[in-house]
């Protein structure tokens, strides 16, 4: 089963309780998947943060995967996650005051 | 109820000179073509200025200017603005700050209070609600900010005035010094020299009034939808409060474009010593909002241990986090709280003293400044010891702290010898924590903005988070216009950036329009809206004009224009000059200013009735 690392930022990170995840993922999966499973895993919270939870939509945030950052709301989701990856998730906080 | 909701419908002027004041009696028609804020400020400003002033002489003045909202519980309501002829830039020049001194000076009757002329000696003006009194101040001169603050309240008997004043640096016209009330810093730009040199040490504001709305129960329906929008959205509802600003310092640095060392890349190694989930872990001991504010994203912190021990900080934000971390590169969110709070205590802008340090920390490496001439400090990037020690030094102007005070656009000047390039300003005005080599659209709205080296002009929000594509030219003319017409209703409105996630983060949207409407009564629709920002923007523009700015000063830092940045996932991207020519052609026209100078034509300013711009930009 390949492996996926999950590389946590903001308030992933504050909702998580950890810096990242390894998670274990069959073969071909997309990132979308991977974000299931690790939905499934560390629970509603986290889910909250990746699904609206009134229309099941992504909400933006930011998906850095290759050395690429890109929105959760592009095409970024459907990429096939090798065995190694190392994703990144960090969500879009405004401001700096 | 004055002609509209929310308004008081006069101003204050104080005579510091003759220690008299008057009232200003605000007109219908100001209120309905500037709304507040920046528009109060632009308007008297350019109305009572002559070009060509010294900003640290007595024929400049500073404006205190709230909006239409302030004292209501509109959510972030809590801000207002400082507006003068910068004494860093020789522009015009708004600075904001959150806290409760906007909405205080409501209650007091008051839309703005105009401060000029000069005293002979120190003073601070009382108001209380329509009492208005001259005092001597030459027992709080020297003092700084929360001592003075704390003298005041307990002199006056009046433990809940708020108190808007200068500290040391502003006393020792430090051209970034700045005005501090509460813990809160209208931060960029100078103001704080400004009232130094008119001896103008605090203005005391306490009010019993009442700010009324037309509708109080629309109100109510308005402000309850938009507390619950404010805290469902993840942003504002889960990121802001558990993490504050300072959560953007990881992003920026996985972005590739973290500002570290003086810009000489964008990724700083050690960011995770001070990343926002750090200080939360470490250091954060209670969340505080500004008043009429449910997002709370300011973080009071206190350093448990170490050589910082007992160091009490509201803070430090982001830009602090930048200025004197990453981009002096130190890697300790300790050191950083300690500087913040001198900063706050001596009234210094913490982004220009940061980069005013960083400059002279990589001329002191690149061997143009001796030790010597610093004063026998080792400035290395990363010693902290060094950093703190200079922080005070500039903030006093003793020994190379007195060139430094200047600014890095003027130190650069006379140090001579290549130290121009290492200068990371923008108009005269220090670079702000976000990238312009990284966000093109950003870096079009900073360099034809009013400010310059400011992010709250140009916003960098959109393109970072993905929204809009960062890395690519195309629409990024009318992005910058979006943006600056976003922020500059937001400085009328005097709302907090905050509320980008909810309201917009790209251009005004009906939310603004809700929001002014409710509060007002003015019935105004969303074009109307924008014609506002639009006016206040030429306004501005015009002061400028008005003092020779022209289109070959809308240009970004050397180093933005000609380093790419080296390393990480924004490697290679820069500034050119030329990109930057063909956007500014494209920008212009949009703007309706003239493609050769940079002014905005007749017809721009005929549009919008600027009919004292015309008079004097076409004589």
């Amino acid at each position: 089963m390949p492996n996926v690392t999950l590389r946590l930022f903001t308030l992933f990170r504050t909702v998580a309780g950890v810096e990242e995840i390894k998670q274990e993922t069959p073969p071909g999966v997309t990132i979308y998947h991977v974000l299931c499973l690790a939905a499934e895993r560390l629970g509603p919270a986290f889910r909250d943060l990746i699904w609206d939870k009134e229309t099941g939509r992504i909400l933006p945030f930011l998906i850095g995967v290759k050395g690429k950052i890109e929105p959760s709301t592009g095409g970024i989701l459907n990429e096939v996650v090798e065995d190694g990856a190392v994703l990144i998730l960090m969500d879009p906080v405004g401001g700096g005051l | 109820m004055w002609i509209y909701g929310g308004y008081a419908g006069k101003f204050l002027r104080l005579d510091l000179t003759n220690k008299k004041h008057s009232t200003v009696q605000l007109t219908k028609e100001v209120a309905r073509q500037f709304l507040g804020g920046n528009g109060f400020g632009v308007k008297i400003l350019y109305d009572e200025l002559k070009p060509g002033i010294d900003p640290l002489g007595p024929e400049n003045k500073v404006v205190f200017a709230a909006g239409p909202i302030q004292g209501t519980m509109v959510p972030t309501a809590g801000r207002s603005g400082v507006f003068t002829k910068s004494p860093l830039t020789g522009y015009f020049f708004d600075s904001y700050a959150g806290g409760c001194f906007g909405p205080e000076m409501k209650y007091a009757g008051w839309d703005g209070i105009i401060v000029e002329g000069q005293s002979k000696t120190p003073v601070y003006v009382t108001v209380f609600d329509d009492k208005v009194e001259f005092k001597d101040a030459s027992h709080l001169w020297g003092k700084n900010t929360f001592e003075t603050q704390e003298i005041l309240r307990k002199d006056l008997k009046e433990p809940n005035a708020q108190i808007a004043c200068i500290g040391p640096a502003g006393e020792k016209l430090v051209r970034f010094a700045c005005t501090i009330w509460g813990a809160r810093a209208a931060g960029r730009g100078g103001s704080g020299a400004v009232l130094g040199s008119k001896k103008f040490k605090a203005l005391v504001v306490r009010g019993t009034q009442d700010v009324e709305v037309p509708n109080i129960e629309e109100f109510q329906r308005v402000i309850t939808d938009q507390i619950e929008r404010i805290k469902a959205n993840p942003g504002t509802g889960k990121a802001l409060p558990s993490l504050g600003t300072p959560g953007v310092t990881t992003t920026q640095n996985q972005l590739g474009i973290l500002g570290t060392r003086n810009w000489q890349t964008e990724v700083f190694e050690e960011v995770e010593k001070i990343s926002g989930e750090a200080m939360r872990a470490k250091m954060v001991v209670r969340d505080r909002g500004c008043m009429a504010c449910p997002i709370y994203c300011t973080k009071l912190s206190y350093v448990k241990a170490g050589p910082y021990a007992g160091t009490f900080d509201e803070g430090p934000e982001y830009e602090t986090i930048f200025a004197y971390g990453s981009n002096c590169g130190v890697a300790s969110l300790e050191m950083i709280a300690k500087a913040d709070r001198m900063s706050d205590e001596y009234g210094l802008d913490t982004i220009s003293t940061g980069a005013v340090i960083s400059f002279a920390m990589e001329c002191y490496e690149k061997g143009i400044l001796s030790k010597e001439e610093v004063d026998g400090l080792d400035l290395r990037f990363g010693n902290e010891t060094a950093l703190l020690q200079l922080l005070e030094k500039i903030a006093k102007r003793e020994g190379v702290g007195d060139l430094l005070a200047e600014g890095a656009a003027r130190a650069a000047k006379k140090i001579g010898r290549g130290a121009e390039k290492y200068a990371v300003t923008i108009k005269g005005l220090e670079n702000a924590g976000h990238s312009p080599r990284g966000l093109k659209g950003y870096s079009l709205g900073m360099i034809t903005s009013t400010r310059g080296g400011s992010h709250q002009d140009g916003r960098p929000t959109g393109e970072r988070i993905g929204k809009v594509d960062r890395k690519t030219l195309e629409g990024k003319p009318e992005y910058a216009i979006g943006t600056q017409r976003l922020t500059t209703i937001q400085d009328s409105m005097c709302v907090c950036r905050m509320t980008e996630g909810i309201y917009g983060l790209i251009d005004i949207t009906n939310e603004h329009m809700n929001i002014i409407n409710v509060v007002t009564g003015m019935g105004l629709k969303l074009p109307e809206i924008v014609d506002i920002a639009d006016r206040i923007w030429n306004l501005e523009r015009a002061f400028n004009c008005r003092e020779g700015h022209r289109r070959e000063h809308d240009v970004q830092a050397i180093r933005f224009m000609t380093e790419p940045i080296p390393e990480g996932p924004s490697k290679g991207m820069y500034c050119p000059p030329e990109e930057l020519e063909m956007l500014k052609d494209k920008y212009y026209e949009l703007r309706g200013w003239d493609k050769k100078t940079g002014i905005p034509t007749k017809e721009t300013l005929s549009r919008l009735g600027l009919t004292e711009a015309i008079r004097d930009l076409y004589k």
